[in-house]
């Protein structure tokens, strides 16, 4: 029989549902418009013009990516594959925000603000427009809640047989 | 607790079950694309276009008299809403109930002009496609601003927000 979470552990499963959910719905605002998503990425730029196969990278990238999340999302909701799961969504969040910052050095994107981190353009994140400093912070957040609840080894579950 | 329980075997099991559900999913999507092909090879067009200028000129015509020219704004619905040339239609790719929203306007249009975000954009190529050759416009009242939004944008043309028609 696994030790039962005491203290301040107590709430990491109900965290990890609400990570997972945050996830699950960021794929999904993706999904439901596969090919909004894929000229997301196309904007970016830095998949431009690679292939696997006879398929581009970017189209493996618009099917693949909402998928990873919301299945990723899921699986660290229902404690699945757990570290696993958590891995590829920080790798790609990682990915992605290095991505943004990248992009939001790019004045074009929002000529009204000097200041890259003031600047505000649609990230292809599924939810419009963004302001720099908000998503890189709201990322920050992320990326740590996914080491902390899902890539770190669980005491209480190390203790299972 | 569900096997494997090593991190790299997981991330292995982990990706292969979202890129089969992601294919299957894809195929079944209503839109969904077609893995093989490139989406941003610039296709050819014998549409005619309009300059800065021109587009200037229609877009001070549109508000002052809001006469036959019909403008089409292709691009997604959330950049649309964020700021789009006023008195534009949004016909987004992919989105055929917006098409036909715009279809009475396009019918009595005695010019038609679209754009999309600018740079290497094509939607506005495919959307002066769909209305020659599926909806029936006339090829010769078609016209496509190629510059685009962020040339209008950058150049301080007017613009609105929100849901204009």
């Amino acid at each position: 029989m696994s030790a039962r979470p005491t203290g301040w552990n107590l709430p990491r499963p109900l965290l990890r549902v609400a990570l997972g959910a945050v996830f699950v719905g960021y794929g999904w605002l993706k999904f439901h418009d596969p090919y909004a998503y894929l000229k997301s990425v196309h904007e970016y730029g830095v998949l431009d013009g690679l292939k696997l196969g006879s398929m581009p990278v970017e189209n493996l990238a618009a099917i693949g990516v909402p998928a990873l999340e919301i299945i990723g999302g899921l699986l660290l909701a229902l404690g699945i594959w757990r570290r696993g799961a958590a891995a590829w969504l920080a790798l790609f969040l990682a990915a992605f925000t290095a991505m943004v910052f990248w992009r939001s050095l790019d004045p074009t994107v929002d000529p009204e603000h000097a200041q890259w981190w003031l600047r505000a353009f649609d990230c292809g994140c599924g939810t419009g427009k963004v302001i720099v400093w908000q998503k890189l912070t709201m990322n920050a957040v992320l990326l740590t809640a996914l080491v902390l609840l899902g890539l770190r080894r669980d005491p209480e579950l190390q203790a299972a047989p | 607790m569900i096997p494997p329980r090593s991190l790299p075997l997981q991330m292995l099991a982990v990706a292969a079950t979202a890129l089969a559900l992601a294919f299957a999913a894809n195929s079944l999507h209503p839109q969904g694309l077609e893995s093989s092909r490139d989406y941003f090879a610039k296709p050819q067009h014998s549409f005619q276009t309009v300059t800065m200028e021109e587009f200037t000129d229609f877009v001070t015509y549109l508000e002052d008299e809001a006469g036959d020219i019909v403008y089409l704004d292709a691009r997604r619905s959330g950049q649309y809403q964020t700021g789009h040339v006023p008195g534009s239609w949004n016909v987004p790719r992919n989105d055929p109930a917006a098409l036909e929203a715009a279809l009475g306007a396009l019918q009595v249009a005695a010019y038609v002009v679209i754009y999309c975000q600018g740079g290497h954009c094509e939607d506005s190529i495919f959307l002066a496609e769909d209305l020659v050759y599926r909806h029936g416009i006339d090829f010769s009242i078609v016209h496509i601003f190629e510059p685009g939004w962020e040339a209008w944008q950058k150049q301080g043309g007017a613009e609105r927000a929100g849901a204009d028609r």
